[in-house]
């Protein structure tokens, strides 16, 4: 194909740019500033969010850098009735009885996270505040039949859920 | 149904950048911009620049933690911030060196100086690279930014595959979404219509014509159509003036072979210095903490300065913008949201349009105002009066006192540093704005604004009602 107006590449590249602009509706995307933003606040929501799965990577990474603690998986040893994770001298324990899920976080000193988030393998995502550590220690239950914190139960349970302090 | 150039995908992709706060439309043509064209004359100069301040961010120490997205943990004003507090001259790899409103980047013989604006670009520039194709490369362009960071320093090798590979990245998303026979026939619609010679004059009516051809499939907005009319009439000029230097034996002179990016250069040379900083005067307002004009009076300016410099002397074209353009992006944002606070069989006739007088008259307001922040600067300098300054001086007094805004509570030296740095915005915004009403003027002596006025709404709401209300009960005549 003989293009010979020189003017012709540029002028295409000039509607690329002008176009792309051109107003669109983001739909359901999540782009990652809005991501970033998300990863970086401390604002805890009732309800359940999700990461779209091709972010999710990225979106734990973003959470890592400004959590007090950022733990991926629990040891191998997790069982149907609990497990345990140890990351930088904090350790969580989970115990689930018939009912309940129950969190015991174990803190050193001058570490007191405002709030607990949980990222599910499946992108779900859930911001659980915390109360103020008493002798170094927050503990508390999650109903696992209450509609409201079954979500959050599920998500502590599983062992691959990444968990965040922050 | 008019084509698309770029995929739904594409637009809705881009669109999502911006979902995190508010955007001008500048912003967003600019970075479309940097991503399809780059800074000429090389298409990939954003890429390097983003290496390079990727690379400058991780001498800054916080790397450690954050790596290659530490770009994306910070603000704006934070990474500039920390590029000015950590300067660094290796030159055998990364210098950082703080310029008060900017900062001068260099690496590997690349060197760039970004401020404010041009970062949060970069930074979106990056986001695009890492959200492309529903996440798809996500965990390369990491991987990417993450070696470009390492806070022991990246090596040459690394530093241009990286760059490589980004650039190819944007290569690859405009080969899946792009329409470029699309594109190709639009160029040759434009061509076709405007001519392919400078000789003659290309009147505002002939793009306005552009526009309502009943042939044209291939700009929607007016916007568009006028911008890319103006990129064509600027490069057909260009190019034009090119040829005539030729033909007269004179050494080719490399500003005008820049206009068209018709010159290569290997990546071992690239130079940004050159490149102007971020010192648009609307980028300079946006970044001020003074709360100098309202967001509606900025986003009108921003339409003025979009068709800077080819439409300068372009008053018709301009007040067409200016009135209808608001109307045309009302119709197409309650078109896709649902909403809408006007019955799109109400807009579309364009009873929301402003007049031209009325244009007219707030950007008198605008230069009214720019004058006072004037004012405002030269009672904040040191005292050397004559009578005549002593007057402007006062009056910029009497701003200052009647002004409630926080944004000017702040003891006098302070406000005079940030008055200062938008000193340069405010001149060039007034002459932008003299320029523009002049020309206006003009215009109106020969075409008076209210017949104007009325003939352009009657077209343009001939045109809106083609376009935008809905066929009723009947076969869709697209």
């Amino acid at each position: 194909m003989a293009d010979e107006d020189p003017l012709k590449a540029a002028m295409v590249d000039a509607i690329a740019a002008r176009t792309l602009a051109e107003s669109a509706d983001p739909g359901t995307r999540i782009g990652v500033a809005e991501l970033a933003r998300r990863a970086a606040s401390r604002e805890t929501f009732a309800e359940t969010r999700v990461v779209p799965i091709g972010a999710l990577a990225l979106y734990r990474r973003l959470r890592a850098i400004t959590a007090h603690v950022s733990s991926p998986t629990a040891f191998a040893a997790a069982s149907a009735e609990g497990q345990r994770r140890i990351v930088d001298g904090i350790e969580i324990r989970v115990a689930v009885d018939d009912d309940a899920v129950w969190l015991i976080l174990t803190l050193p000193e001058g570490i007191a996270p405002e709030a607990l988030e949980l990222v599910g393998e499946d992108g779900t995502l859930v911001r659980l505040p915390l109360t103020s550590p008493v002798d170094g220690i927050v503990q508390f239950g999650l109903s696992r039949t209450a509609p409201q914190e079954a979500d959050a139960a599920r998500l502590i349970e599983s062992p691959t859920t990444h968990i965040f302090l922050i | 149904m008019t084509p698309r150039y770029w995929s739904d995908h594409a637009h809705s992709e881009f669109a999502a950048l911006f979902e995190d706060r508010l955007y001008s439309d500048r912003f967003k043509d600019a970075l479309a911009d940097a991503l399809i064209r780059g800074w000429p004359p090389n298409r990939d100069k954003p890429v390097w620049a983003l290496a390079v301040l990727v690379a400058a961010l991780g001498k800054t120490g916080g790397a450690e933690r954050a790596g290659g997205l530490l770009l994306l943990a910070l603000s704006p004003d934070e990474v500039f911030a920390r590029l000015a507090a950590h300067p660094a001259s290796d030159p055998a790899t990364v210098t950082i060196e703080p310029l008060g409103r900017v900062v001068r980047l260099g690496a590997f013989e690349a060197i760039i100086t970004l401020g404010r604006t041009r970062i949060a670009l970069l930074r979106k520039l990056a986001e695009f690279l890492l959200a492309a194709d529903d996440y798809r490369h996500t965990a390369d362009v990491t991987a990417i930014l993450d070696a470009l960071a390492a806070p022991g320093g990246v090596d040459e090798t690394a530093f241009r595959e990286g760059v490589r590979a980004l650039a190819r990245r944007l290569y690859d998303y405009r080969k899946i979404h792009f329409a470029e026979g699309h594109a190709a026939s639009g160029f040759d619609f434009i061509k076709r219509t405007l001519g392919g010679s400078p000789r003659r004059e290309t009147s505002d009516d002939e793009i306005f014509a552009l526009w309502r051809d009943p042939q044209n499939r291939y700009f929607v907005m007016y916007r568009t159509a006028l911008l890319t009319a103006l990129d064509f009439l600027a490069m057909r000029r260009a190019l034009a003036e090119r040829g005539a230097f030729e033909t007269a034996g004179s050494v080719e002179d490399p500003l005008l072979a820049r206009t068209l990016g018709g010159r290569e250069e290997d990546d071992g040379g690239l130079d940004f210095a050159a490149l102007e900083p971020d010192d648009t005067p609307l980028a300079a307002l946006r970044e001020t903490d003074l709360k100098t004009y309202a967001q509606a009076e900025l986003d009108v300016l921003e339409l003025v300065a979009a068709t800077l410099p080819e439409g300068e002397r372009r008053p018709r074209a301009l007040l067409r913008l200016l009135a209808f353009h608001p109307i045309q992006s009302g119709l197409s944002n309650s078109l896709r949201t649902g909403r809408s606070k006007v019955p799109l069989e109400e807009r579309v006739t364009c009873v929301e349009a402003a007049d031209y007088h009325k244009i007219d008259q707030r950007l008198a307001a605008m230069g009214e105002r720019t004058a006072g922040w004037l004012a405002v600067l030269l009672s904040l300098s040191s005292a050397n009066d004559d009578a005549r300054t002593a007057a402007v001086r006062d009056k910029g007094r009497a701003i200052l006192t009647r002004s409630r805004s926080q944004s000017f509570a702040h003891p006098p030296e302070v406000l005079r540093a940030r008055f200062e740095a938008i000193r340069a915005a405010l001149l060039a915004l007034a002459g932008m704005i003299a320029t523009a009403r002049t020309q206006i003027a003009a215009h109106g002596r020969v075409h008076p604004l209210c017949e104007a006025f009325e003939a352009d709404k009657a077209a343009f709401a001939a045109e809106f009602t083609r376009r935008y209300r809905p066929a009723r009960g009947g076969a869709d005549g697209g």
